[in-house]
């Protein structure tokens, strides 16, 4: 794992949240999929993790459509990209590695 | 003024960072001699007016028509300074999904717990938000560069 693709908890959180909503994930349904998980994000720390996805290429986003219920404003889209599957992949490899060898020892 | 805009734009991308900038620059110049009050006050009114009203602001491009607001408006909209206070946290980029999406999980809280659980909830990702977003800004660096300026400042 380089540090190019190095994630954080959120970050992997995040990722797993985009790709648990599928094609439709936008900040809110991302929010709520946290929340049913059980975590707490606000949405300026999730906006701004998703920013830094965004820049890192992990993801990439589009804007959609406007409805009532957002009084009229655009919703932004976000889907992962093969890197950003690439890096939770590897973060889950790395945490597999260092889990198994303490129950073997 | 000509070149006025070009400042508000630049640093309405740093919008908390920006208003301490440009309340500096207002207040210096205006001590120095270069502003007279009257300007002063001209200038910080048209900064407020220009990036920090939600409906006025500039740099909204994906926002809908001016009729989907007036359908909105049937239903109850976020304090004003509730969008206040998200508007200096955000980039322009991320203002409308930003507040879209809070607006829009907000009116399913007050539909399924009520307004009370719903407000406690938004105030609960305000105060979290701007944690996170000074979190960002007061870095090591900044802070070393400020004691670094200040120190130049006072000796």
């Amino acid at each position: 794992m380089t540090t190019e693709n190095y994630i954080g908890e959120l970050e992997e959180l995040v990722l797993l949240a985009i790709m648990k909503v599928g094609s439709g994930a936008y900040g809110a349904s991302i929010q709520e999929a946290l929340e049913d998980a059980g975590r707490f994000v606000s949405f300026g720390a999730l906006y701004t993790t998703l920013g830094r996805l965004e820049q890192k290429g992990f993801v990439s986003s589009s804007i959609g459509e406007a409805t009532k219920a957002r009084g009229g404003r655009a919703k932004k889209y976000f889907q992962v990209e093969g890197t950003g599957k690439c890096a939770v992949v590897s973060a889950e490899n790395m945490r597999r590695k260092l889990l198994i060898k303490p129950a073997l020892a | 003024m000509l070149g006025v805009d070009y400042i508000f734009y630049v640093l309405a991308n740093n919008k908390i960072e920006s208003i301490l900038v440009l309340a500096g620059i207002i207040g210096l110049s205006y001590v120095v001699g270069k502003l007279t009050e009257e300007d002063a006050v001209k200038l910080a009114r048209e900064w407020f007016k220009t990036v920090l009203t939600p409906t006025k602001s500039p740099f909204s491009h994906h926002r809908a028509e001016p009729k989907s607001r007036v359908v909105a408006a049937q239903q109850p909209v976020l304090p004003r300074k509730v969008e206040f206070i998200l508007l200096m946290l955000v980039s322009p980029d991320e203002e409308d999904a930003l507040i879209g999406d809070l607006e829009e999980r907000y009116f399913a809280k007050v539909k399924r717990y009520g307004k009370n659980a719903a407000n406690t909830w938004l105030t609960k990702q305000i105060v979290f938000s701007i944690c996170s977003r000074l979190k960002g800004v007061i870095t090591l660096n900044n802070l070393l560069a400020a004691v670094l300026v200040l120190k130049k400042i006072i000796y």
